[in-house]
């Protein structure tokens, strides 16, 4: 909301800087920031251009003759096509700065220029840069043009008020802060005017039916107006924040809204049908066709004010087109009232009107105030329409309502803030704030003014004396206490430990926005969540697997010549169930993308196939501390050329699988794809139970020996390890895989397959023939039981 | 064989030995292991000097010591020789590792993982929330009814009228204080949602970290010195920090902190808008209606929330200048970070 500091000077001064100010209402907790307008440079002056001839060098510049009523004319070279002869101009002359630069004198194509003719833009009067400014032919050569214009210089303060300050939505709310930074009492004004013999009950009554949604509703009638462009402080005062001049009458109730934070309107009084005004619900389906011709069909949560034949205006939010004030207008019906808050707001975001006035509406307007404001309409409204009759009383429905009193304890206040404020202290606080209190010794009986509709507890008043007190005033507290039952064991500490175990070993941490389209949930089989307002298709549904955001992102750097990434994300992915309470369930997912299938480097290049995953994987459970997991192929899903399942303590708790050419032409990836998903809330619960606990290790001598064997290509190796364990004694400590062979002269359906076995015995040396012993057992079993012969 | 000619045989064998490992056959420690090792010749001589005569003791063993510093110092000296020769290492080591596995942590875990450290230092224990909610969690619970203003604050996407993504991890608030009396100590990081056009400056979703402290006589001042705190070990002890009030439905009183981030470039101009002042953070004490909410006793507790956005700050801390890089996954960007 903008504040023009010229405007805030009716109601109090301030010696501060615009920074300054900016830094106090800052403090007060009213954000702002600050520009000039108007701030033209006093070297800036009214110039008579008496010749103006082409340039001789050039087609498009002309040299002009000025006078600035000084011994001589000066001669500056102008390229506005609507230079010419016997017009006054504005020029600035050498060493005036226009926006950011200064004029200086200047060689144009061989002639000197000594100062600038300006253009509205050029000077910030204006939007035109057609051509230069062309001045009324009254004003004084050679005086300055802010003086000759009465331009005054202002500056705007740009506030972004939080929802709770609607008392702050006006000059009057921003002096009423200005006034607690300055400690001086604001001036408000009282505003009398002549009033004539005219009753308005004559002309109008007001029923409201129900003062919950109307609490109190005003109205004057005023006749005999003018409908015309308004005077020139009017315009500029609006024009300065930012506001455009429609008439006399609109422009003044705007000029009001803006000044006391009162929204006002105006009806057109011979427009309205019969004399009979109500406040009421809209009937539902009842229609009005607004100020801007739209046709709004209504509900039951709409206000309206309506005559004998209908809604009038949306109460609050917009008027109607039929009673609104036109250049033909003469008698009109002045409106200040306060409406129901929730209703306003509802009904402004149903018709998507949020404009000046309704904002207001919605964040509570000062009860108190509703007369005051008409009344200075009125008498700005007289100053200007000097033949307007006013009448002499005006109607007033209201549902009496007192000022909120509020319990306030100083002791409970500065143990709440950690302060040791006293009773003279607060209560200068409150004397600033505008709040009276009752007299007693530390604890005070508070009457709340009437427009801080955000006060309402204790607390609000405690926040009040901080702010007031200053936030930066109050000392902070670093002795810090905590209870040890407040602790709690983190329960993704796996996941800070899976970060650092996969970024340690060549992966790289990606997030991906968890919003998919339809195509993109569908890579998972399980139910996604639909968006009822998504922002666009693409970002229908909420993320039910992290590989779509994986395949993306490979996707990317594959077309910006990445060859070899491995990428992983940990996060979350929901699924649509109904019997939870949010209607989903969520679960912590790692998901590791690989993208290409070998590395390449100046060394030479390195294949990488499904066992350098396994061996990923196997790294990263090590790391976590699980000493064994397995895999086993599982069915294939449409995405996939091969799925294998992770099987953790019996329980599958992730899977492999390299990505189909169908999903990868929907990524455009042309390498191969290999995605690992891994489930982290089954992981954990394993996590949680591990224990480490050390096995005493063995100093007697370890005996080595390798065998091999031929067998049938069906037969894999846990089945061959385990037929190699269950066949030996304790003394088998270790058994090692050194060599797959694969060779012409075999039977075509076997492989000879080496393996190396280490014998240790924990408590003696063992003898050699004990070992050989130990390996004829092996082969025998491995011969019986795989048919697996010894090469 | 006398004492004499033992000493004298050993010193024969370790001079032509000592040959050997100048011509790099034999290796300098073994033969160190042979004379001077715990099973070294030199210690068998040892017990033949108890059989010598009394008087001739102390001249045989200034002889064994004598043989035992000069094989000492021969080797010493060929050990330093071999050891510069063997670091003569003929390749270019400026040739890059042959597979390197250089990987990355994401900026925004970077910046949970700092800013829990701090916290967890002094107690706050981390707990999580869904990212899924509903309005009652979101919004209710909070003290922001429906038709509240501050609503506009924050454009929320639906999954029904009541089912909703989580704009703020606040709700992680009524979610822990539902189930758990005070104390209460908490840090809550996680993934929230707005339904903003995605731009240069704005994403559809971002983190944040939610903190909690609830207790007897917690105050306002004890909320300014965490955070301050906060603020010296995130960006240095140096750092200057401002409290200035604001407005969040589920704090009274709220407050923002800044800290001053200076007005050295242009680009401090544009982030601070020309006041060298910078929003990190929003805070407050907790409001009496979330207490209701929770049931929470307001006479008897007291206590403070703040709540961090985690993409605002690692954009400050590392200069990225469009959020979007965050989400995108390009290897040049994120290979940057690790830490």
């Amino acid at each position: 909301m903008k504040i023009s500091r010229n405007w805030l000077s009716n109601y109090i001064e301030s010696d501060r800087t615009n920074s300054e100010l900016v830094d106090c209402f800052t403090q007060l907790g009213l954000e702002c920031n600050y520009h000039l307008i108007n701030s033209l440079d006093s070297n800036i002056v009214v110039g008579k251009v008496v010749e103006c001839i082409k340039h001789p060098d050039a087609d498009r510049l002309k040299v002009c003759q000025v006078d600035i009523a000084i011994e001589s004319n000066l001669t500056i070279i102008c390229g506005a096509p609507n230079v010419k002869e016997n017009i006054l101009v504005p020029i600035a002359k050498i060493g005036s700065h226009i926006s950011d630069f200064e004029i200086k004198k200047t060689k144009i194509r061989g002639i000197y220029s000594y100062g600038m003719i300006c253009s509205e833009k050029e000077l910030g009067l204006g939007e035109n840069h057609d051509g230069i400014m062309i001045l009324d032919n009254n004003l004084e050569v050679g005086k300055k043009l802010a003086s000759e214009l009465e331009i005054k210089e202002d500056s705007i303060f740009d506030f972004d008020i939080t929802p709770n300050r609607g008392d702050c939505f006006s000059h009057l709310g921003i002096a009423r802060e200005l006034s607690i930074i300055e400690n001086l009492k604001i001036k408000k004004e009282k505003f009398d005017f002549k009033k004539n013999e005219l009753d308005i009950f004559d002309y109008v009554d007001v029923t409201i039916d129900d003062y919950d949604l109307c609490p109190r509703y005003a109205c004057r009638l005023i006749k005999n107006v003018e409908v015309k462009e308004s005077p020139l402080w009017l315009k500029k005062s609006l024009a300065a924040i930012g506001q455009k001049s429609v008439n006399n009458i609109v422009d003044l109730a705007n000029y009001i809204m803006f000044d006391l934070g009162q929204p006002l309107h105006t009806f057109d009084y011979d427009k309205l049908n019969g004399n009979k005004i109500e406040v009421r619900r809209a009937y539902e389906n009842e229609k009005i066709i607004c100020l801007n011709n739209d046709e709004n069909k209504l509900t039951s949560d709409d206000i309206v004010i309506a005559d004998n034949s209908g809604p009038v205006a949306i109460a609050g939010v917009i008027g109607g087109l039929e009673s609104q004030v036109t250049s033909k207008t003469t008698n009109i019906l002045l409106e200040s009232a306060v409406f129901n808050e929730i209703n306003i707001r509802k009904t402004s975001k149903k018709y998507d009107y949020a404009k000046e006035a309704s904002k207001r509406f919605e964040r509570g307007i000062d009860y108190e105030n509703v007369i005051y404001v008409m009344d200075k309409f009125t008498y700005l409204l007289l100053s200007d329409c000097k033949k307007a009759e006013v009448s002499f009383n005006y109607i007033d429905k209201l549902k009496n309502k007192s000022n909120k009193l509020i319990e306030f304890d100083v002791s409970k206040c500065n143990s709440f803030l950690g302060t040791a404020l006293g009773s003279k202290e607060i209560k200068s606080i409150f004397n600033s704030l505008d709040i009276k209190f009752s007299d007693k010794k530390d604890h005070f009986k508070c009457s709340i003014p009437s427009y801080r509709n955000d006060l309402e507890r204790e607390v609000d008043l405690f926040e009040e004396v901080a702010r007031v007190f200053g936030y930066d005033s109050i000392e902070s507290n670093m002795n810090f206490k905590f209870s040890i039952n407040s602790l709690i064991r983190d329960e993704n500490l796996i996941e800070d430990k899976l970060r650092i175990i996969l970024s340690n070993n060549g992966f790289n941490e990606h997030y991906s926005n968890s919003l998919y389209n339809k195509k993109e949930i569908a890579f998972s089989n399980e139910n996604a969540i639909r968006l009822m307002n998504p922002l666009s298709r693409d970002m229908e549904y909420l993320r039910n697997s992290l590989v779509p955001g994986i395949l993306k992102a490979l996707s990317f750097n594959e077309k910006r010549e990445s060859e070899f990434l491995k990428y992983y994300e940990i996060g979350s992915v929901n699924v649509y169930d109904k019997n939870k309470y949010n209607l989903s369930k969520e679960r912590r997912v790692l998901s590791l993308g690989y993208l290409g299938d070998s590395i390449k480097s100046w060394s030479g290049t390195k294949p990488f196939n499904l066992f350098n995953i396994k061996g990923d994987i196997s790294m990263i459970f090590h790391n976590l501390g699980f000493n064994k997991i397995s895999y086993k192929v599982d069915t294939i899903d449409k995405n996939c050329n091969y799925k294998i399942s992770i099987i953790l303590n019996g329980q599958n708790i992730g899977e492999i699988k390299e990505i189909n050419d169908t999903v990868k032409n929907y990524y455009d990836i042309s390498s191969n794809v290999i995605i690992c998903n891994i489930e982290l809330d089954k992981v954990n619960v394993f996590y949680d139970k591990l224990k480490i606990s050390y096995k005493k290790t063995i100093s007697y001598p370890s005996i080595n020996r390798d065998i091999a064997i031929l067998v049938p290509h069906s037969i894999t190796h846990d089945e061959i390890i385990n037929v190699i364990r269950q066949s030996s004694t304790k003394i088998l400590r270790d058994v090692k895989l050194f060599d797959i062979y694969d060779d012409k002269n075999f039977d075509k359906n076997t492989k000879s397959m080496g393996y190396s076995l280490k014998f240790q015995s924990p408590d003696r040396t063992l003898k050699s023939s004990e070992v050989d012993k130990e390996i004829k057992l092996v082969l025998d079993n491995l011969l019986t039981k795989l048919n697996a012969k010894q090469r | 064989m006398s004492l004499s000619e033992k000493i004298q045989e050993i010193k024969s064998t370790f001079d032509s030995d000592y040959k050997s490992v100048k011509n790099n056959q034999l290796d300098s420690q073994l033969v160190y292991n042979k004379y001077l090792g715990r099973k070294g010749l030199m210690n068998t001589l040892y017990p033949l000097l108890s059989k010598v005569h009394v008087d001739e003791k102390s001249e045989f063993g200034k002889k064994i010591n004598d043989l035992k510093n000069h094989i000492a110092s021969k080797l010493d000296d060929k050990q330093s020789t071999t050891k510069s020769s063997k670091n003569k290492l003929k390749v270019d080591l400026s040739l890059p590792e042959s597979y390197n596995s250089f990987g990355s942590i994401h900026p925004i875990t970077l910046i949970i993982d700092e800013i829990k450290s701090i916290f967890n230092r002094i107690g706050f224990s981390s707990v999580y929330g869904p990212e899924i909610d509903t309005d009652y969690y979101n919004f209710e619970a909070l003290n922001i009814p429906k038709h509240h203003p501050a609503r506009d604050m924050q454009d929320t996407f639906y999954i029904n009228n009541q089912v909703l993504l989580r704009t703020h991890t606040s709700g992680s608030q009524v979610h822990f204080m539902k189930n758990n009396e005070p104390p209460v100590r908490i840090l809550s990081p996680g993934r929230v949602y707005r339904n903003e056009d995605i731009s240069v400056r704005s994403y559809c979703l971002f983190h944040q970290i939610e903190g909690l402290y609830v207790d007897k006589n917690v105050t306002f001042s004890e909320l300014k010195g965490t955070l301050e705190y906060f603020a010296k070990e995130f960006f240095g002890s140096n750092v200057k920090t401002r409290f200035r009030p604001s407005y969040f439905p589920f704090t009274e009183p709220s407050a923002e902190m800044d800290v001053y981030w200076g007005l050295n470039s242009e680009s401090d101009y544009r982030i601070t808008k020309g006041t060298g002042w910078l929003e990190i953070l929003g805070c407050g004490m907790v409001d009496p209606e979330v207490f209701k909410s929770v049931e929470y006793d307001s006479d008897k507790y007291s206590g403070f929330a703040f709540g961090l956005g985690i993409e605002r700050i690692a954009m400050l801390k590392y200069g990225i200048d469009d959020i979007r890089l965050l989400y995108e996954g390009d290897f040049k960007f994120l290979e940057q970070f690790k830490k």
